[in-house]
């Protein structure tokens, strides 16, 4: 479950990208689309074939983003939803907390880069982009970075800095400096026990 | 600590609200350092877990703690009735258990390639009264169907066969050792393999040795270092005791533990040991490993003893 949570949490962290791609695809092809009929001066029949073959990159783009948007988003419902489900969470106390104001700044430039930098209309463009995208999963997942997560922060979800004291066997051990994903102000009310799923020794989510 | 209280621990665990979490764990104690790799598992369906711990805690009350005779202090032998105890800080496993507890901390979330020596079930109670219970058994969990002598089909719909090839895993009802706050109860002896104890023992062997020659009861003492050297068995000296030292510390005591012993004496009473053998029966009285029978004055060992008990045979 690790990995495969953290990948779709990694990906839905670019929600606003792949939403702003899907856009500038709409876009071409409605461009595309109207060069199409507007350079049609002879009147000829324009067929399916032809507009598929004018729009297939753009079409082929939203149709993967879209189908892995909803992948991930259901996925990571679905996980949560199961963990929720469990009679009894580990437990662990917040030693200390701070807001995670940090990581929208490194979102931000992770997500408005690769949106300036490539045009999604193209092949080479989008090859470009992969390389540096696999390249960016595979370094966030080994390495456990975990940016703002649009979509959990369009559930309700913050991104706290904690210190959390955790117990294992026979005794306890804090977890400096951890992520912890959580619908409440955790910085109110200190020590605090909370209920929580990891996928991660630093990253947990509170249920 | 009593059977029942044991007892009452695991059922405690049973019936009360714990949160429970399964760890595999990889030994390699050729490497220098902290030898355990431990990898965290999660389960598809929350429930698995809780209903397996359940059934483990059930079945270690009625079929292992059940049956003993009593729990008593680990002093290297177990008895098969009994259940041995130490404390997690005793200097026999206490480095080795603060590896253990630190790579459970710090458990990996990607599997850990290679075959597994075990997994640890580890159990926090949900209310502050209960106690934190751990089982570990010693074993790979991971089964490999595939291999070269077989191949495995499994029944699909329709009665049809399909080929199968995923690795299996399998969680045992019984466990090989306990741990409760500071306390590992062991109902067997595998926990000496995975916490090294070979190793530790020897270097207790080698004070324990010290600490016999520091008497200065001997005649040749280089000679006498050189046998009890020897000697096989490093757990034995897990049960020298300080009564029997300060014996040997005595002119009085010399004399009467060479004489119970068939020894010969120098001058002031020094012990001469001159063959392998005596010094081998000296260490084993030492260390409450031989008994004189009262009815013959013959010297037992305490494994004849114990295999000899009438009760025991069929």
């Amino acid at each position: 479950m690790g990995i495969w949570f953290k990948w779709n949490m990694f990906f839905t962290s670019f929600l606003p990208l792949w939403v702003s791609i899907i856009i500038s695809d709409l876009w071409n092809i409605v461009v595309k689309l109207n060069a199409l009929y507007t350079s049609n001066t002879e009147k000829k029949v324009i067929t399916v074939k032809t507009v598929l073959c004018t729009i297939s990159i753009e079409s082929l783009m939203i149709l993967i983003l879209l189908i892995c948007s909803i992948i991930s988003i259901h996925a990571i419902n679905d996980i949560i939803k199961t963990q929720r489900s469990a009679e009894f969470h580990e437990r662990g106390i917040i030693k200390r907390a701070k807001r995670g104001n940090k990581l929208t700044a490194e979102f931000l430039l992770a997500y408005i880069l690769p949106m300036i930098a490539f045009d999604y209309s193209d092949i080479k463009s989008i090859l470009l982009f992969l390389i540096y995208f696999v390249v960016l999963t595979f370094l966030c997942i080994r390495n456990n970075n975990v940016y703002t997560n649009i979509y959990l922060e369009f559930m309700g979800y913050r991104m706290y800095e904690c210190d959390i004291e955790c117990s294992t066997m026979n005794g306890s051990h804090i977890y400096t400096d951890s992520l912890v994903i959580s619908k409440n102000n955790l910085t109110q009310t200190i020590p605090q026990e909370i209920g929580y799923f990891d996928f991660d020794n630093y990253i947990y989510i509170e249920i | 600590m009593s059977k029942e209280y044991l007892k009452s621990l695991v059922q405690t665990a049973k019936e009360q609200d714990y949160t429970w979490s399964l760890y595999f764990f990889k030994i390699s104690h050729q490497k220098k350092g902290n030898p355990y790799y431990v990898y965290k598992i999660k389960f598809k369906n929350v429930t698995y877990l809780p209903q397996y711990a359940k059934s483990l805690c059930d079945f270690v009350s009625k079929y292992q703690i059940d049956p003993l005779e009593n729990v008593h202090d680990y002093d290297g032998m177990n008895s098969k009735t009994s259940c041995d105890k130490i404390k997690v800080n005793n200097e026999l496993i206490s480095e080795q258990w603060n590896y253990f507890f630190t790579s459970v901390t710090n458990a990996a979330r990607e599997e850990v390639k290679g075959n597994y020596q075990g997994y640890i079930l580890d159990g926090q109670p949900v209310h502050e009264e209960d106690k934190p219970i751990t089982f570990v058994k010693i074993g790979n969990p991971i089964i490999k169907i595939e291999n070269n002598k077989s191949v495995v089909f499994r029944h699909v719909e329709n009665v049809e066969l399909e080929q199968f090839s995923d690795d299996l895993c399998r969680l045992y009802l019984s466990t090989d050792f306990l741990v409760i706050e500071d306390t590992l109860y062991s109902f067997n002896l595998a926990f000496e393999g995975i916490f090294e104890m070979e190793k530790t023992m020897r270097r207790l062997k080698d004070i324990a040795i010290d600490k016999i020659i520091e008497t200065n009861a001997f005649y040749e003492v280089e000679k006498v270092t050189s046998f009890m050297k020897s000697y096989t068995s490093p757990k034995t000296f897990l049960t020298l005791k300080q009564q029997r030292l300060d014996k040997l510390n005595t002119l009085e005591g010399r004399s009467e533990i060479a004489n119970r012993l068939q020894l010969s004496t120098k001058d002031s009473a020094e012990i001469i040991i001159d063959t392998q053998e005596k010094a081998n029966q000296l260490i084993k009285y030492l260390c409450y490993k031989i008994f004189q029978d009262k009815e013959t004055d013959n010297l037992i060992e305490v494994n004849s003893v114990l295999n000899d008990n009438v009760l025991r045979r069929k």
